[in-house]
């Protein structure tokens, strides 16, 4: 006879029973018809928990105001005890004064009186100003209308009702008038489906779900033909507290239209046209950026405005609600197949004589076991315009095309600026993984100081191209000289630059020449003609040997390679072309190779030569992205900040089960090569960021995991006693700067408390698109419950920071390759 | 010539903001619920946040989350220790965040919402929250327990006996109303 009152079926509702006894429990259900229909009731009082709980997150004030965050960034500059300028509107420090004096209660008595008199201010204040946005749709209104608002005349009670101000009258009209309805109502929606599963009561939820989103859809279209509706909501989510800045106030426009045209598509099931809301669209659309052309094909189809919501519904184009990815019931652990033949007998080759190296995927690894994870940080950013290459030809790549960390990080991510000595931040996030939610997804991200362009110390650079009769088509040597001519053009009167040419034979075609003269670097480039065959090694050595004659202490020594990568005279094995380029790297001169053309792409030789020649790779393929890797970082593609920096995280096994890290799988160390300061590793560059992801599997759950059978001659090590302190993991850090040869440590520890992933930091969340967008290429066995749909959501999250425009782009190619990254049948 | 994307903000006072763009919304959330009162809630999370730009950020970085519900958790504590001596500790709980949800929804929910809420009211402080960082926030028995520092097991024990309690309310259960509806559609 079973207990019927018994709180596993809860738990087990929830999710929250440990692995065995969730076996050994729905063994006991299996059996037992009382003891479902007992689960079957609780889940319905679950669900109207929910449901309930969710309609509670409706409102649309939940932001402490702007006042409020001005007082909190004064404290942060030290004058916490100054006066607040406001009037004292600062409760929280009426609440010290009162817990610190307990005889003063007279004083507290007075003060709370006093206090009283200013209680009305700020909700008056900070939602007048949003009227005041409202009316004139100004942006940088909020100030200005804070004084012109008048003064209460009455003080209200302390804790008193102050419902009826004239602030609240605005927020009800913007509440009810304005596209923020359709996020109002998303959350409950989702919440509800997902937490419906197999009950009698989906199938017809789902219709009234559907008919409840016409009823927002067109709720919406009302409100948003005012055309103020938009710039307020740009505004919101930009800082008042800041002027905007032209370029980027318009990029953060355009990611929110963006997004709320996303959010709306997926809404309105393509039926509600309004020709009024469209035109405020297309008006905005065209102020918010140029670069929104490329997704201006998409425009017919996005006929409302929606609020930037970071909440979906799991609707699909169409409309309907398709099913959460939450499941109830744990899904076994995927592991590669090992007797799937790989991707080169599978799969057709695109294009005949392209090289890829085989990556064989980074597997679960058990924490009690093998404790920790090293590799080397990897700024490349080749696979992913090479990857893009081939889905705008319609083709899927190569699985060995896809290298998951290169798609990561290709795009710059929002992390704080290094605050100490260190020249980079290192900032962890922890999240629920959003294609496996059983398992969480550690970010690990470092950003490289910034380095202001005029700040840039003085260059020696040399241009080593490739003028073989391979370079000739017009994806290669010509657009790699209007790639050179651009970066010539930010050179200032203190850089030098020379060139150096291989084609049969090496020649120094332009020697070190300062940056100023301008015609002869022109001219230089504008000779360049392709003819013969590819002597890469004769190349490489005039190059390095020319760049260490004109080295500049203190100064940035770089050879830029460019090439198809097909040497094919003199040294031209792998093996030989890398001992080369290490024997040359010992001259502290860095290396940048630039990637062009296709056709015979050699992607795995000069990803080689740039790991192993303190370099970068980077693969070239139009003009944008030639800006992209030479201009538009600022340098960083040249400035080296930190080399050899290596990342070593240590996995707490009362937490982590088992670990995968994501990508990075020909970057692996071993944990000795940590402390090696002689190992060489990855370079950081000034502005870069670097995002490393792994996906964990909380300890109780990785039983699917190969072990290793217990040892005969030792005792399994025991937990140390900070292992019961809840933390995850530390990440360990190691770096050279530049001219050094002793490495500095870094450390920090992550704390075992994983937000839900719609709550996560929208880097991460950008990040783990990325990352689905690599599995779903490479048909990872680990991609779980992985969709393209699931990698838009994510990477929307993630638009509000878009410099460059990258992220609308990458959005934008998702879409339009959906049916390439649906797995294969 | 192109201009450098510039640093939305000062480095110093990034991390700060970014914590309260991330937080603010889910830390008031919890707030009102404790304290009942939106202006209250705001009045806390400013100090959660005040107190944050004391901290050492390296620091923290790893610990961000918790660090913040712990903070906003005891600090309301404190507030509604604070009250209850002044006051009678009662206050209206209907000052919670509304809007006007659809007709259709209205018509639907309206009754089972009602009991639901009247039945959270009464629930002790404890049990309501716990509920709260369940259904609302989505943590685990582990991270409740952490917040509040109630064992992870009689977390699951209160979540239990309050289902229980609202499965005891619902007069019917609600997949019926919903098909319903579903159908009138």
């Amino acid at each position: 006879m079973n207990n019927y009152d018994d709180p596993r079926l809860t738990a087990y509702l929830l999710d929250e029973l440990p692995e065995e006894e969730r076996r050994e429990f729905e063994r006991l259900l299996e059996e037992d018809p009382q003891l479902r229909a007992e689960l079957d009731s609780l889940r319905a009082a679950s669900e109207s928990l929910d449901l309930h709980l969710s309609r509670e997150l409706l409102s649309s004030d939940w932001e402490i105001g702007d006042q409020r965050r001005e007082e909190i960034l004064q404290s942060l500059s030290g004058d916490q005890d100054a006066a607040p300028q406001s009037g004292g509107r600062d409760r929280s420090l009426r609440f010290s004064i009162l817990t610190r004096s307990r005889e003063g209660l007279a004083l507290a008595a007075c003060l709370i009186l006093a206090f009283g008199l200013y209680l009305t201010l700020p909700s008056q204040y900070g939602n007048g100003s949003k009227l005041m946005d409202l009316v004139t749709g100004d942006t940088s209104s909020s100030h200005r209308t804070i004084v012109a608002l008048p003064v209460p005349s009455e003080p209200g009670p302390p804790g008193g009702s102050r419902s009826k101000t004239i602030g609240q009258t605005a927020e009800e009209l913007g509440a009810s008038q304005t596209a923020s309805s359709v996020s109002v109502l998303t959350p409950p929606l989702e919440k509800r489906v997902q937490a419906g599963e197999s009950t009698k009561s989906n199938a017809s939820s789902r219709d009234l779900k559907a008919a409840e989103v016409d009823a927002v859809a067109a709720k919406t279209v009302g409100g948003a033909s005012s055309p103020q509706t938009g710039t307020r909501r740009v505004d919101q989510s930009g800082r008042s507290s800041e002027p905007a800045v032209g370029d980027e106030d318009a990029q953060r426009r355009f990611a929110q239209l963006e997004r709320s045209e996303a959010s709306a598509r997926d809404l309105s099931r393509g039926q509600l046209l309004d020709n009024n809301v469209e035109k405020v669209q297309a008006e905005q659309k065209k102020d918010a950026h140029d670069r929104s052309r490329q997704l201006s094909e998409n425009r017919q189809e996005l006929p409302i405005n929606g609020r930037n919501v970071v909440s979906f519904a799991y609707l699909n184009s169409r409309g309907e609600v398709v099913p959460p990815p939450a499941s109830p019931t744990p899904v076994p652990l995927p592991r590669p197949n090992p007797y799937l033949p790989d991707s080169r007998s599978t799969q057709p080759r695109p294009v005949d004589r392209e090289g890829y190296d085989h990556i064989q995927e980074n597997d679960f690894q058990r924490a009690a076991e093998s404790p920790l994870s090293t590799f080397s940080i990897d700024v490349d950013t080749a696979s992913y315009s090479n990857v893009r290459r081939f889905l705008q030809q319609g083709q899927r790549p190569p699985r060995d095309a896809v290298r998951i960390e290169e798609l990561i990080n290709y795009f710059r991510y929002n992390y704080p600026q290094p605050l100490e000595a260190h020249p980079f931040s290192v900032n962890t996030d922890l999240i629920v993984c959003p294609w496996q939610p059983q398992h969480y997804l550690l970010r690990v991200g470092l950003q490289g100081l910034e380095v202001d362009a005029s700040q840039r110390p003085p260059a020696n650079l040399v241009f080593l191209i490739d003028t073989s009769g391979s370079m000739s088509s017009p994806d290669k040597l010509p657009l790699l000289q209007q790639a050179f001519r651009m970066l010539a053009g930010e050179l200032r009167p203190q850089d030098q630059i020379a060139i150096v040419t291989y084609a049969g034979s090496a020649g120094l075609v332009l020697p070190s020449t300062p940056g100023t003269a301008r015609e002869q670097i022109e001219a230089a480039i504008g000779n360049l003609r392709s003819g013969g065959s590819t002597n890469g090694a004769g190349g490489i050595r005039l190059a390095y040997q020319t760049a260490r004659q004109h080295f500049i202490e203190g100064g940035i020594n770089r050879v830029l390679l460019a090439t198809d990568g097909d040497f094919n005279v003199g040294v031209s094995s792998q093996g030989e072309l890398v001992e080369l380029i290490e024997q040359e790297r010992q001259s502290g001169v860095f290396l940048t190779v630039l990637g062009f053309g296709s056709g015979n792409l050699q992607d795995s030789k000069m990803e080689q030569l740039a790991d192993h020649g303190n370099g970068h790779y980077a693969y070239i393929d139009s003009l944008r992205e030639a800006r992209k890797t030479l201009v538009e970082g600022a340098g960083g593609a040249l400035m080296t900040i930190a080399k050899d920096v290596k990342i070593q995280v240590e996995f707490n096994p009362l937490e982590v089960g088992a670990y995968r890290l994501i990508g990075y799988e020909n970057r692996r160390l071993q944990a000795e090569d940590f402390n090696d300061d002689r190992k060489d590793a990855g370079e950081i560059g000034a502005g870069h960021s670097v995002t490393a992801l792994y996906e964990i599997i909380p300890a109780g759950l990785e039983g699917d995991v190969p072990a290793v059978d217990s040892l005969r001659y030792q005792q399994p090590t025991v937990p140390s006693a900070v292992a019961a302190s809840g933390e995850l993991a530390t990440v360990k850090l190691r770096y050279k700067r530049p001219q050094e040869s002793h490495s500095l440590l870094l450390e920090q520890t992550v704390a075992a408390f994983p937000l839900q992933w719609r709550s996560g930091d929208p880097e991460t969340l950008m990040a783990a698109s990325a990352a689905i967008f690599g599995m779903l290429l490479r048909q990872s066995a680990y991609s779980g419950q992985a969709t393209p749909q699931l990698a838009e959501q994510l990477a929307l999250a993630g638009m509000a920071f878009d410099p460059g425009g990258h992220r609308a782009e990458y959005l934008s190619m998702l879409r339009s390759s959906r049916q390439l990254l649906l797995p294969r049948k | 010539m192109r201009k450098k994307p510039p640093l939305s903000r000062k480095p110093d006072t990034q991390w700060i903001e970014e914590a309260i763009d991330r937080f603010q919304g889910r830390l008031i959330r919890y707030a009102w619920r404790l304290l009942g009162d939106p202006e209250e809630a705001r009045d806390v999370v400013q100090h959660v946040f005040c107190k944050l730009c004391r901290e050492d950020p390296a620091r923290l970085n790893g610990h961000l989350a918790p660090w913040l519900y712990t903070v906003c958790r005891n600090r309301a504590l404190d507030v509604l220790r604070f009250e209850q001596r002044f006051h009678d500790g009662k206050r209206p709980l209907d000052q919670r965040p509304g809007h006007e949800p659809s007709p259709l929804r209205r018509l639907e929910v309206r009754e089972e919402l009602s009991q639901i809420e009247n039945l959270l009211e009464k629930l002790p402080r404890h049990k309501r929250e716990v509920v709260l960082l369940k259904y609302d926030h989505g943590f685990s028995y582990r991270q409740i327990s952490q917040i509040t520092g109630l064992s992870e097991s009689n977390v699951g024990f209160i979540l239990h006996t309050v289902l229980k309690e609202v499965r005891g309310k619902l007069a019917s259960p609600p997949s019926s109303q919903t098909q319903q509806l579903g159908r009138i559609q």
